[in-house]
């Protein structure tokens, strides 16, 4: 039975100094409340201008910091991500111009009537006194009860912050994060990562977390599976693996239990002009494993 | 040769193209309609034809330099009444805007600033049709365009809209059936004004009505939004500060059975994102009607809000 969509919204999650509180929306909101089970098509975390009723570029900040909000999934009982994890490493534009960072599940997933999407949220630095406010929302579609239940995997890393001319660097994504602790294999269905831009002027870009052009250039990424097959021949600049304007790629292969990719972020930072911008990478993965 | 139902990948098929033109005058208020030359939308050939797409463009065109507002959206005061072989497309006009999603990028270079020259701007929706549809040799699309502004527009138009229908498609090679009935598409669509923050308009019987006994298979829902000045000129838009694809006012819409698309009254922007769509299928009963209301949360200025809704789909018919 193919039903109406539904959408469910949170309240405004306001601009707010209180760092690492963390928000969550009423129960009732992300709460399947109908007899139907509920296929989740998509959730997002939307910006709004509460003085202004316009959308703005989610993960933005016109001033110097960005507020690098961090998210927490479960669907039911069932974590969807490792406990929290940074947006800018779990969500990309599905358009070119598209401001709002979110998740698409291109694979269907289920909530049983009654069952919760429970989802917390957090801000990791203050925010600008004048900044919009964030929105998640779902959009869902009652369906008829699965055979399978495929259950969504969204992990992210959010790296060590660098100026824009702190010289030469090497990173590791610890191995516990980009891994499947799971019995089950994990489908891996699409690779994100992005560079954010934080510090510096604001009119050439600081605080958003979207644009950081120049430095994607300079940053090298380089990545391989548990067992040493290489993802990336060898160590690549973010602009050349990760489309810009998406911020990710669809990919289409398994990681065993007990498998993880593993990422290492170097590169040389010289641009002096861009010395007073800070640098955060972001790599993150979205992927499902079959229960039931 | 085998007869098979349908053209598939293994056959060549011509390609070939439909082009029809409307112009809608300058003037004041809603004009009356300019219809399309009917026989350049027409299968003028001995076979049959089928439609894969359909591409709406506006061009809005001045004699006069510097008239052509580059920050409007062009085509946004433009309405549509499309039909084929004699049955309705739309339910009566539907706006120009909500005809298809908009594509990537389109609020940016392409939407309100394709600008030719400066008497000239340009927009464009492109409909991919769920089904291709089979015109047997003599059967065509016809209709009529208008510019239809909204009630707090009180500037005349300056400029001429020539609204073009393309429809895009292939030859049928011999040797293939013709389906019996087909999926035809039908817009029914609503444009909801609120000129006051005590206001919140709705939409009345005539709106997101599926006019038909048979069931519409929904396939897209599509909203445009926007502030909108007394002194815009040839499109709905804004004239000075403001936004158009980014607008978000809230929205109630309530299903044909009393569902609600949302508990409270819903960001657009959180429902529809830049795409100004849902794409998902579901069934609208036959004279059944989808309600909604918007409130646009600000008013600033002397300036308006506006909502327009779309809700698209296809029922099976014989044409």
């Amino acid at each position: 039975m193919a039903g109406f969509p539904f959408v469910m919204q949170s309240a405004l999650f306001a601009a707010s100094t209180n760092v690492d509180a963390i928000y969550v929306p009423e129960e009732r909101v992300f709460r399947n409340t109908t007899p139907h089970w509920l296929k989740i098509m998509r959730i997002g975390l939307q910006r709004n201008g509460a003085a202004n009723p316009k959308r703005t570029v989610t993960l933005d900040n016109p001033g110097t910091s960005s507020p690098r909000p961090q998210w927490a999934i479960r669907f039911g009982h069932t974590e969807v991500t490792n406990g929290f994890v940074p947006f800018a490493a779990t969500t990309w534009r599905p358009n070119v111009d598209e401001p709002a960072a979110f998740v698409e599940f291109a694979q269907p997933v289920y909530l049983a009537p009654n069952d919760r999407l429970d989802v917390k949220f957090k801000y990791l630095a203050t925010l600008d006194a004048n900044l919009d406010s964030g929105i998640l929302a779902a959009l869902v579609v009652p369906v008829d009860r699965p055979d399978a239940i495929r259950v969504p995997a969204l992990f992210g890393w959010e790296g060590t912050s660098r100026g824009g001319n702190s010289g030469l660097f090497s990173e590791d994504v610890p191995v516990g994060t980009l891994y499947n602790e799971f019995e089950e294999v994990m489908h891996v269905e699409r690779i994100i990562g992005r560079l954010g831009l934080l510090g510096g002027d604001p009119s050439a870009g600081a605080g958003n977390v979207e644009r950081a052009y120049p430095a994607a250039a300079q940053i090298l990424v380089d990545l391989a599976l548990q067992d040493g097959a290489k993802i990336t021949r060898d160590p690549t600049p973010l602009a050349a693996l990760f489309d810009l304007a998406r911020q990710s790629w669809l990919t289409n292969f398994v990681l065993p239990s007990k498998g993880y990719i593993q990422a290492n972020v170097s590169g040389n930072l010289t641009d002096s002009a861009q010395a007073p911008k800070t640098y955060y990478p972001y790599l993150g993965m979205l992927g499902y494993r079959t229960i039931g | 040769m085998a007869q098979t139902r349908s053209i598939g990948a293994n056959l060549l098929a011509t390609p070939t193209v439909l082009r029809g033109s409307a112009v809608v005058a300058t003037g004041a208020g809603i004009t009356p309609p300019a219809t399309f030359d009917t026989t350049k939308l027409q299968n003028t050939l001995r076979v049959p034809i089928e439609i894969t797409e359909l591409i709406i463009t506006v061009l809005e065109r001045s004699s006069t330099e510097a008239v052509v507002k580059t920050n409007e959206n062009a085509g946004a005061a433009i309405e549509v009444d499309l039909r084929i072989g004699g049955k309705h497309l739309t339910n009566g006009f539907v706006p120009f805007q909500v005809l298809a999603p908009w594509n990537a990028g389109e609020d940016g270079a392409w939407a309100f600033a394709g600008v030719l020259t400066s008497t000239a701007t340009f927009n464009q929706r492109r409909i991919v049709l769920p089904e291709p549809l089979r015109l047997r040799p003599g059967v065509g699309f016809s209709g009529a365009a208008r510019r239809a502004p909204l009630s707090i527009v009180t500037s005349p138009s300056n400029v001429e809209s020539t609204v073009t229908v393309t429809a895009i498609g292939r030859v049928v090679p011999d040797g293939i059936l013709g389906p019996t009935a087909q999926a035809l598409p039908l817009w029914t669509a609503a444009t909801l004004l609120a000129t006051s923050t005590n206001v919140v308009p709705k939409t009345d019987e005539r709106d997101l009505f599926n006019p038909l006994q048979a069931p519409l298979d929904v396939a897209r829902i599509i909203v445009a939004s926007s502030e909108v000045s007394p002194l815009a000129q040839y499109a709905t838009g804004l004239t000075g500060a403001g936004g158009r694809a980014d607008y978000d006012p809230l929205l109630k819409l309530r299903w044909p059975n009393g569902d609600l698309l949302g508990a409270d009254p819903l960001r657009l922007q959180s429902v529809f994102i830049r795409e100004h769509t849902i794409a998902h299928k579901f069934q609208l009963p036959g004279g059944s009607r989808v309600t909604a209301a918007f409130d646009f949360t600000n008013a600033i200025g002397a300036y308006g809000s506006y909502l327009q809704i779309a809700i698209f789909g296809t029922r099976r018919e014989v044409l």
